[in-house]
């Protein structure tokens, strides 16, 4: 198996799995920061050149999920909303963004630019990141 | 030596829709008494899918960190072994990366000596953003539909009946064998098309 598909695709990818707790924000507020999130990065890719293969991301908490998906930006945000309950506290982010002709490094600098948005809702720590406090 | 069972590979371009339109189908099949599994597999260090399908309750191995078709190829023969070996799946679905060729996985697949009674190739086709995948990767697009028994035309919500014709005819002369099904996975329409195409070659049909 001597060809690797990403360098034939000529693709860069990130993906980080992100803890969150003391959510401030109610269920529809919360939808609407991750999807601000997830456009923000888009758009930035975007800019940056890349074709957007896919940026995706799925929350969850003891409340259930919500995932959510953008493969072109023309279409906006693609959400399954799976969440039951108004309030989600704590929980996790998986996040993954796959682009053609953009290098891992800058895809990686492009995700992690945009996470500041998230401290509208929550406070939040991306897992291998160290830090003093409790999760 | 392991019980008959069906391997069913849904490949596709990123963002085509392939799990969407997978669990899908493993809820009906699941449905219908068979025992699923599926192997997922993602690109990068973290699995989106795999949560999801987990979340929806199917039972799925995810293999992260690089594509099944070239840097984890030794990694999915070893995963299908163990779930051919201790799950005894009625069938395995396997999603690769967006990025995977499907003629590559189906070496892996025939030199993992697992024991299968039967094969399916599923392409995921985007049908809003065909023209410019092959346009701007046409390498991936072509050979991602060469190899395969069935193209799913997918997202036929997003386009006109003009766009969707060109994508078919495509799709269809790039891989003229195959048969071309369109259908929209978010809405469940058509997918019971690919479910009566999957079923019947689990009672060994073609």
């Amino acid at each position: 198996m001597s060809e690797d598909s990403k360098e034939l695709a000529d693709a860069g990818s990130f993906g980080m799995e992100i803890h969150f707790h003391d959510n401030r924000c109610k269920k529809e507020g919360f939808v609407k920061n991750l999807a601000g999130m997830i456009t923000n990065i888009s758009l930035e890719l975007e800019r940056q050149g890349g074709m957007i293969g896919h940026v995706k991301l799925i929350a969850q908490t003891e409340g259930g999920f919500v995932k959510m998906s953008v493969v072109d930006t023309r279409l906006g945000v693609e959400t399954v909303d799976e969440l039951r309950e108004e309030k989600n506290k704590k929980g996790t982010i998986k996040l993954m963004a796959v682009v053609l002709g953009l290098k891992d490094e800058t895809v990686e600098e492009t995700v992690e630019g945009s996470l500041p948005l998230l401290a509208g809702c929550m406070d939040y720590h991306v897992r291998g990141h160290d830090c003093d406090h409790d999760h | 030596m392991t019980e008959a069972m069906i391997i069913c590979l849904i490949s596709g371009f990123l963002g085509s829709g392939k799990t969407t339109l997978m669990i899908d189908l493993g809820k009906r099949i699941g449905n219908k008494g068979k025992r699923v599994a599926i192997i997922v597999n993602e690109v990068g260090e973290v699995g989106v899918d795999g949560a999801l399908i987990d979340a929806y309750g199917l039972k799925s191995v995810e293999l992260t960190e690089g594509c099944i078709c070239c840097s984890l190829s030794g990694s999915l023969q070893n995963t299908l072994r163990v779930v051919a070996n201790d799950f005894k799946a009625d069938i395995i679905f396997i999603e690769p990366t967006g990025i995977a060729l499907p003629s590559k996985i189906n070496t892996i697949i025939r030199t993992s000596l697992v024991e299968h009674d039967g094969r399916l190739g599923i392409c995921v086709v985007d049908a809003f953003r065909a023209p410019r995948i092959y346009q701007e990767a046409e390498l991936f697009f072509r050979r991602q539909i060469e190899d395969v028994d069935l193209v799913a035309v997918n997202k036929i919500e997003l386009v006109g009946p003009d766009q969707l014709s060109e994508v078919e005819e495509l799709v269809s002369r790039l891989n003229p064998k195959a048969q071309v099904l369109t259908l929209s996975a978010k809405e469940g329409k058509g997918v019971d098309q690919v479910e009566s195409r999957l079923m019947s070659k689990m009672e060994g049909g073609p």
